[in-house]
């Protein structure tokens, strides 16, 4: 339960708290891992929530996961990302690709308190992972792997190495390993990368010499490995901005705290217009993010055949949102979001932490990389070969915050979208559009994005192979970017559809968002109009002032 | 001179939003809750009435309508 | 005399680790957090604080644009160095245009010769709002916390800005020069080093005095009018520093993707990367534009510096974090680390250039500055009110500024601004935008019009509205420079089709493109 970790974890605010933001400030200042908060979070049994339930943990759904990681973020990004984030990574590789015994083996080191890192990354070749020079010919393994967090305190790690010399989609495997199953003085560490961000997070490296490897320590079938990563990172390419987004909802509380203890000019700055709209629309950036986040988590579940065209977007539009909504609030901050004590202190580190979504686990473009070879799907929806319509009611469970889903089934995930299924959340879009007949602004909202999308099933057939590859022009790249919007858009409209009551059921949150995401498509400039903006402020004055999450849990926070 | 006197008044109630009887023209503005940059807001306003060149500190040297209204009418009878 | 060419020699190469001025050595006293106290002797000794001082006053100051100059091949290559060093321009800046001719002269010569020079404006818990200001100097001497100062504690001498009529107000303030050198024992100490997000090696702290002795600058009660006209040269000189760093941002992400390889081509070869380095670029023309205008301003039209140093300091740097941000995604996890690439140059400059936006008042006060002058932006345009000389001698890159005079620096510009006002009525180049910016122009002018002055509750919208007036004054930029100087086409279109982008939301792809191809493969 997330409110459970949070009472855990206790006041932030409270200078007394050990486990407060001052603390989080120290030990980023100390480029160290927030030591106390990791004994609370192993006594918690964090890693459980990793480990499926069938294997003894506590996963069954990937939004639950995200929802259990928000306060650990809203606490401290390093350790969302070093206690938590890093571990999953790798063991989703593994309930993925790997055999019952593989997973059964890592279950018990989670379950046991142990860590798990991944070696994909070597620095020279970044996102073109294919390229990897590590090799593990013969059951061998030779070369490194960079800028791999908790490298040294890990226990095992699932390495992603080259096993065929063939170019090619099938010439690297991943493997599990056990770092007390290899001989020591085959391993060596890389020093530590320092890093602008998640100062205290051990970002080191792995060298392998002739290291041998066990017999049972390939996961899947040789030639597997950039298949398995590909589909694992449906699923992580989604819980990494989704869990991020609680650190708008920090960045937002600091400011709140300032805003509303601030006399400026002979009033507070909360009251200043200006200031007002700067933090509802904020606020509807986060609300837009935990609705995408959220309902592509959940259609992990429901259509794990279209979790790569969402997770490569959720990724697209949910990092920059962060990343922005942060700059403008830093500027609410004045002086004070660039100083690094005193109580507004946290803001800085999170201004720094927040970057790692951009780049962190494929950078914006590689994701628009990814779906773009799947657009032209998009203009054959009536394809006959392509599946039928989704059932009525079949996606409903996307949009009802904790109604049933069914299980998380990695076997399910697919390189690229089922029989080129990409439409059943535009479908939502259509649907729900010619229904929100209440509100006028919403309908008007909701029409430019079904405009787009005609626009761009249109644009979408008039793609050529030759687009679609690496060298594909900024104006088709563009084509999964305005994607991204719609499907947000959608996203919102079915979370506001299906609310029943209380603030998510109101127009005016959707509008917002919608207002937000409209501007993307260049239609307006984003601004809330005066009245959205008195009714997102007064929300999210009174959910600070009763300390409740800015999200759509809205759920209690202590302090 | 009246003229004058109560168009500040109007003007500065518009400002702040405030009906024309609230502002007393001896009371000093910054009471009033007018901050210094104000003064370059009223400036413009006074050079488009007035057709007089102002500088904008002259709301900082005369801080009610009163005084203002007396410097204002002895630069327009300097003219 | 000395040019920024000879001081970008001085500085030698930065990847020399042996030089002081080297990426190692800087993100060596970076991560020390210490001061960069080497490197501002280095540049004494070359004969940089001659340039803070004008030359009647006996300093080699003669043109701000070869100041700014300066100051942005100094940014360019360390923006933390930049801040400490040119921190006495800003400190001297209340006696060059009020202090009398003993007083001026007196300083300039400490100037010359090194002398730590700082400006306290800041209280703790009144961030922008001077006139909240509490600390005091009655009778001449001063008491009181002044906070978050740059160079607080390393200073000899600090201009200050001091209560000195207890009823406060517009009029009773004062500017006060205070030499620590000479203050008796205990009437101040200095406040501690406060950590800082970016320039971690910068002096950022504070001084409290206790009935401290000081001369008054300028007249009695004429502080915030004074501070205010100082603010429009300071502002000014902001943006030669975020222009030194999107140099050296620019500098950082072609190098990088000239050099790295993935999916097999040079990054610089692929698309999507030519589009942002191409607007990247467009950016900084951009930005170059405004500044060259601001600063020639001071010398050809200061009685409207009001508005143009508004622009300046509103617009410049935040595009520079502009472009800061995509250079950065071009870089990836390499503007993140803060050891490789260049000894992490490049994250260093992101968390430094972000203190450009707050220095000397945030886009939030300059916009103000922009809305309270809506009105007369408004008339100016109506009536096309054009310093026609003036503008000339701006825009003329072949002729030198006349001298600059201060005394001619005001507090608003009645005139609203000549350069943005000739768009009106103004010869348009056979330019591809330029009949789009003026329509665009029009329009922007036409809504500031209907905005109704408000001295409170200044509406979200008129802020929207001040950010489209400033590009609409950085297109009359662009523009007015290039029609009086010509020069390259694609520069000047891409440059345009960025701030159309901006305004109109017109397409700039191609025009970036375009430009990427010149500047890239040149």
């Amino acid at each position: 339960m997330p409110e459970a970790l949070e009472r855990l974890l206790g006041d932030p605010w409270d200078p007394a708290n050990p486990l407060g933001y001052a603390e989080v400030v120290a030990a980023d200042e100390r480029r160290e891992m927030f030591a106390a908060a990791e004994r609370e979070l192993d006594a918690y049994g964090l890693s459980a929530e990793f480990v499926p339930s069938a294997y003894g943990g506590r996963l069954t759904t990937l939004d639950g996961l995200v929802r259990i990681m928000r306060p650990v973020w809203r606490r401290d990004p390093t350790l969302g990302l070093g206690y938590g984030l890093s571990s999953f990574i790798a063991a989703v590789n593994v309930w993925t690709g790997g055999s019952p015994d593989q997973q059964k083996r890592l279950a018990e080191q989670l379950l046991g308190g142990g860590r798990v890192v991944t070696g994909y990354h070597e620095l020279a070749h970044g996102n073109d992972f294919a390229r990897t020079e590590l090799t593990g010919y013969g059951r061998r393994l030779n070369g490194a792997k960079e800028v791999v967090a908790n490298a040294r305190r890990a226990e095992s790690m699932v390495v992603f190495a080259r096993t065929s010399p063939e170019q090619g989609s099938r010439s690297h495997s991943q493997f599990l390993l056990s770092k007390a199953d290899l001989p020591p003085d085959r391993l060596a560490y890389l020093p530590r990368f320092g890093s602008m961000g998640m100062r205290g997070l051990d970002l080191g490296g792995i060298v392998f010499t002739e290291c041998p490897m066990p017999a049972d320590a390939l996961l899947g079938s040789p030639g597997e490995g950039i298949e398995t990563a590909l589909r694992s990172f449906q699923v992580t390419r989604i819980a990494l901005p989704a869990m991020m987004v609680g650190i708008l909802d920090t960045g937002l509380r600091s400011v709140l705290r300032f805003a509303t203890a601030r006399r400026l000019y002979g009033r507070t700055a909360a009251d200043i217009p200006y200031l007002r709209a700067t933090l509802a629309g904020s606020f509807a950036d986060l609300l837009l993010c935990d609705a995408f986040c959220t309902v592509a988590a959940r259609a992990v579940h429901v259509l794990p055949g279209e979790a790569s065209v969402h997770a490569s977007l959720v990724k697209y539009i949910v990092s920059k949102r962060l990343i922005d909504a942060m700059d403008r609030l830093s500027r609410v901050l004045g002086a004070h979001f660039y100083i690094r004590q005193g109580e507004y202190a946290i803001f800085q580190k999170l201004l720094r932490d927040v970057s790692v979504v951009g780049f962190g686990h494929a950078a914006r473009v590689a994701c628009l990389a990814t779906v773009l070879p799947q657009m032209p799907r998009l203009a054959r929806r009536a394809d006959p070969v392509a599946e039928g319509p989704v059932a009525a009611g079949a996606v409903d469970p996307l949009f009802r915050l904790g109604a049933d889903l069914p299980p998380l089934d990695f076997s399910r995930l697919t390189v690229t979208s089922a029989r080129g299924r990409v439409e059943s959340l535009s479908a939502v879009l259509r649907t729900v559009a010619g229904q929100a007949g209440a509100d006028p602004e919403l309908r008007r909202l909701a029409m430019v994005f079904i405009t787009e999308l005609n626009g761009l099933e249109a644009d979408a057939g008039q793609l050529r192979p030759r687009d679609l590859g690496v060298d594909a022009s900024p104006d088709a790249l563009a084509v999964p970017a305005r994607f991204a919007a719609v499907l947000a858009a959608g996203a919102v409209l079915g979370m506001w559809w299906h609310a029943r009551s209380g603030f998510l059921a109101d127009p005016a949150w959707a509008v917002a968002a919608l207002t937000r995401l409209a501007a993307d498509l260049g239609h307006g400039d984003g601004e809330l109009s005066g009245a959205l903006v008195e009714r997102l402020a007064s929300e999210l004055v009174g959910r600070f002032a009763g300390a409740r999450a800015f999200d759509l849990a809205d759920s209690p926070v202590p302090g | 001179m009246d003229d004058l006197r109560s168009w500040l008044t109007q003007r500065v109630a518009s400002y702040l939003g405030k009906d024309p009887s609230e502002i007393s023209p001896s009371v000093s503005l910054a009471t009033y809750g007018l901050d210094s940059v104000y003064a370059f807001v009223m400036c413009g306003d006074i050079e488009d009435y007035l057709d007089l060149p102002i500088e904008p500190t002259v709301a900082w040297d005369y801080e009610t309508i009163d005084a203002l209204a007396d410097h204002l009418s002895a630069l327009v009878d300097q003219r | 005399m000395t040019t920024a060419a000879d001081l970008d020699r001085v500085l030698g190469d930065p990847a020399d680790p042996r030089l002081l001025f080297s990426y190692a050595r800087l993100a060596e006293l970076d991560r020390a957090e210490e001061f960069p106290a080497d490197h501002c002797r280095e540049l004494d000794r070359f004969g940089l604080p001659a340039h803070y001082a004008p030359a009647r006053f006996g300093g080699d100051l003669r043109s701000y644009p070869e100041l700014l100059e300066l100051i942005r091949t100094v940014a360019r290559r360390d923006l933390t160095v930049a801040v400490a060093h040119a921190k006495t321009f800003l400190g001297s800046i209340c006696v060059w245009l009020a202090g009398d001719h003993d007083q001026a002269g007196r300083l300039a010569r400490e100037v010359r010769a090194g002398t730590p020079v700082s400006w306290a404006l800041t209280e703790r818990g009144h961030g922008s709002d001077l006139l909240a200001g509490e600390v005091t100097a009655y009778g001449g001497r001063l008491t009181g916390q002044k906070w978050l100062i740059n160079n607080a504690t390393r200073s000899s001498l600090l201009t200050v800005l001091a209560r000195t009529s207890r009823a406060g107000g517009p009029r009773g303030f004062s500017v006060m020069l205070a030499d620590k050198r000479t203050l008796p024992e205990g009437s101040y100490r200095h406040l501690p080093k406060v950590p800082t997000h970016g320039i971690r090696g910068a002096d950022i702290s504070g001084i409290e005095f206790r009935d401290a002795p000081a001369t008054l600058v300028g007249e009695p009660g004429g502080g915030l009018e004074l501070v205010l006209k100082a603010l429009q040269l300071t502002r000014t000189f902001c943006a030669g520093l975020s222009l030194g760093a999107a140099d050296q941002a620019l500098r950082q992400a072609t190098s990088f993707t000239r050099n790295r390889h993935l999916y097999g081509r040079r990054l610089i070869d692929m698309p999507h990367v030519r589009r942002t380095l191409g607007e990247a670029h467009a950016g900084r023309i951009v930005a170059e534009a405004v500044t060259t205008v601001a600063a020639r301003s001071i010398h050809t039209l200061p009685g409207e510096m009001a508005v143009v140093s508004a622009v300046a300091k509103a617009f410049v740097p935040a595009r520079v974090d502009e472009l800061i941000a995509a250079c950065g995604t071009l870089l990836g996890a390499r503007a993140f680390l803060t050891e490789v690439l260049d000894h992490g140059a490049f994250q260093k400059l992101d968390r430094d250039h972000r203190v450009v936006a707050i220095f000397d008042g945030s886009s939030f006060v300059n916009q103000n500055t922009l809305i309270n002058h809506f009105p007369a932006l408004a008339r100016g345009y109506r009536k096309g009110t054009v310093d026609e000389p003036g503008l000339r001698r701006t825009l003329d890159m072949s002729l030198p500024p006349p001298a600059a005079d201060t005394h001619e620096l005001a507090l608003s510009s009645r005139n609203g601004s000549s350069l943005v006002q000739r768009l009106r009525a103004g010869y348009l180049p056979e330019l591809p935008g330029a009949a789009e910016l003026r329509q665009a122009c029009e329009e922007v002018h036409e809504q500031l019009a209907r905005v109704a002055p408000a001295v409170r509750d200044v509406s979200p919208e008129s802020f929207a509205l001040a950010q489209r007036y400033e590009l609409c004054f950085a297109g009359a930029a662009v523009l007015g420079l290039h029609v009086v100087n010509g020069g390259d086409e694609s520069r000047a279109t891409a440059a345009l089709a960025y701030i159309l982008a901006r305004l109109t939301g017109r397409p700039a792809g191609a025009a970036y493109d375009r430009l990427a191809e010149e500047v890239l493969d040149a």
